[in-house]
């Protein structure tokens, strides 16, 4: 069924569908949920203003994902521009249904993913938030990223064996 | 043989087709440290699922969000669709021009036919309501020109169920009047009919400017994808055909 971006329901239909996917994915990346907000914000504005028709459904959510990881990325660089490494690395405080002691040990893991997530090189990065936070598999990746499907494979992989290697530097045993 | 570490991974990922991965199965039933790899990915995973920010985490900010873009983008969901009906059905604007005509007030001058016969012209002159119209438009005047004083008051002559400016200008027609409208005062506060169709063209350059500008944007950033890629896809697309 055809997706019109500046259509009214079509834009409200796709804006319930995948705002939680592109908002999961711009946190990931830039780990600061405002800013995280602003880029969805504008990922949906570009998205109307287009006036883009799409196939399809998933067709607007690979396109908005796209934009938004773009836009993520170049927050990120901006951002790392601005600010000493280790100071960009600082953890935005989230409300959460957790309480007491699980809610320490759960900040404590989240901060070693987190710094390890952000040392890994751009290309790496991104193919693993979209697999693990944007819930799309290797072809639908390949589609929005324009890589091959085991280009995919390949960063996947590599991301996955990067990721060990940074959590183990940080001593902490994610378990 | 123990199994590589891609196919793990792609395993993991639920990536892997049958045959291998029953096979992938298999293998770890039986190999202790293929099986231990296989944990290693498998927590790492279960990590990352844990520190994902969850759908409650952002209500707030999809309702903040939404509440923004419904007031920029698209404001004028409403007005727009009332626009449209007025802007693309002549009739419609016709009522709605005669509407305003009268209800600021209005000096219709009736131009007699070439033939009038002569009676007396003041009594010609009536102060045209709805309900009077009829009767002493019908009546003869001496002078060419007869000048109708129609100050229509709003309380009384703009009432849908009385006659409208269209409405009157057709009687006159069908009885052999020709007739020119002048307003009387040009200074009249607009009727919103009017202002509605300048709001709404600025809204829509307003747009088109916007637009513009981030089509530029966005399409910057695509090329810097596409150059990325084209850059990464060589080093990156090893050995892995045999999965395909």
């Amino acid at each position: 069924m055809e997706v019109k971006s500046s259509g009214y329901e079509s834009f409200q239909r796709v804006y319930k569908d995948v705002f939680p996917v592109i908002m999961r994915v711009a946190y990931h990346v830039t780990y600061n949920v405002d800013a995280a907000e602003d880029i969805c914000q504008e990922a949906f504005i570009r998205f109307y203003n287009r006036g883009i028709t799409f196939a399809s459904i998933d067709e607007a959510k690979y396109w908005l994902i796209r934009v938004t990881k773009n836009l993520s990325i170049n927050y990120v660089k901006r951002k790392g521009r601005e600010q000493a490494a280790f100071d960009r690395i600082k953890r935005q405080p989230l409300p959460s249904m957790k309480t007491g002691e699980d809610q320490v040990l759960g900040d404590e893991t989240r901060e070693v993913v987190q710094r390890a997530i952000q040392q890994l090189p751009e290309k790496l990065r991104t193919v693993l938030i979209l697999k693990e936070y944007g819930d799309l598999n290797y072809r639908e990746i390949g589609k929005i990223l324009h890589i091959t499907e085991s280009n995919v494979k390949v960063r996947a992989h590599r991301a996955r064996l990067q990721l060990l290697k940074l959590i183990d530097q940080e001593e902490i045993h994610v378990s | 043989m123990c199994l590589d570490d891609q196919v793990l991974s792609s395993y993991i990922d639920g990536e892997l087709q049958e045959p291998w991965k029953t096979q992938v199965e298999e293998h770890i039933s039986h190999c202790k440290s293929c099986r231990e790899r296989y944990e290693q990915f498998a927590r790492l995973d279960q990590t990352l699922f844990e520190t994902r920010i969850q759908n409650d985490e952002f209500t707030m900010h999809q309702q903040r969000v939404w509440k923004y873009l419904e007031k920029t983008c698209m404001p004028s969901q409403p007005k727009r669709f009332r626009h449209k009906r007025f802007a693309f059905s002549g009739p419609a604007m016709a009522a709605a021009a005669a509407v305003m005509v009268a209800l600021i007030g209005v000096n219709i001058y009736l131009v007699r036919g070439t033939d009038s016969p002569s009676t007396g012209g003041e009594q010609g002159i009536p102060t045209l309501t709805a309900e009077q119209n009829q009767i002493p438009l019908t009546g003869e005047a001496d002078d060419s020109v007869i000048a109708v004083s129609a100050r229509a008051h709003r309380t009384s002559a703009i009432a849908p169920q009385e006659l409208s400016v269209d409405e009157l200008l057709f009687l006159l027609e069908q009885k052999g009047f020709e007739v020119e409208l002048k307003r009387s005062d040009a200074t009249t506060p607009v009727h919103s009919y009017e202002t509605g169709s300048p709001a709404q063209e600025e809204e829509t350059s307003g747009a088109a400017r916007y637009d513009a500008a981030s089509t530029q944007e966005a399409e910057s950033d695509d090329d810097a994808e596409d150059q990325e890629n084209q850059e990464s896809t060589d080093q990156d697309d090893d050995g892995w055909s045999d999965w395909d």
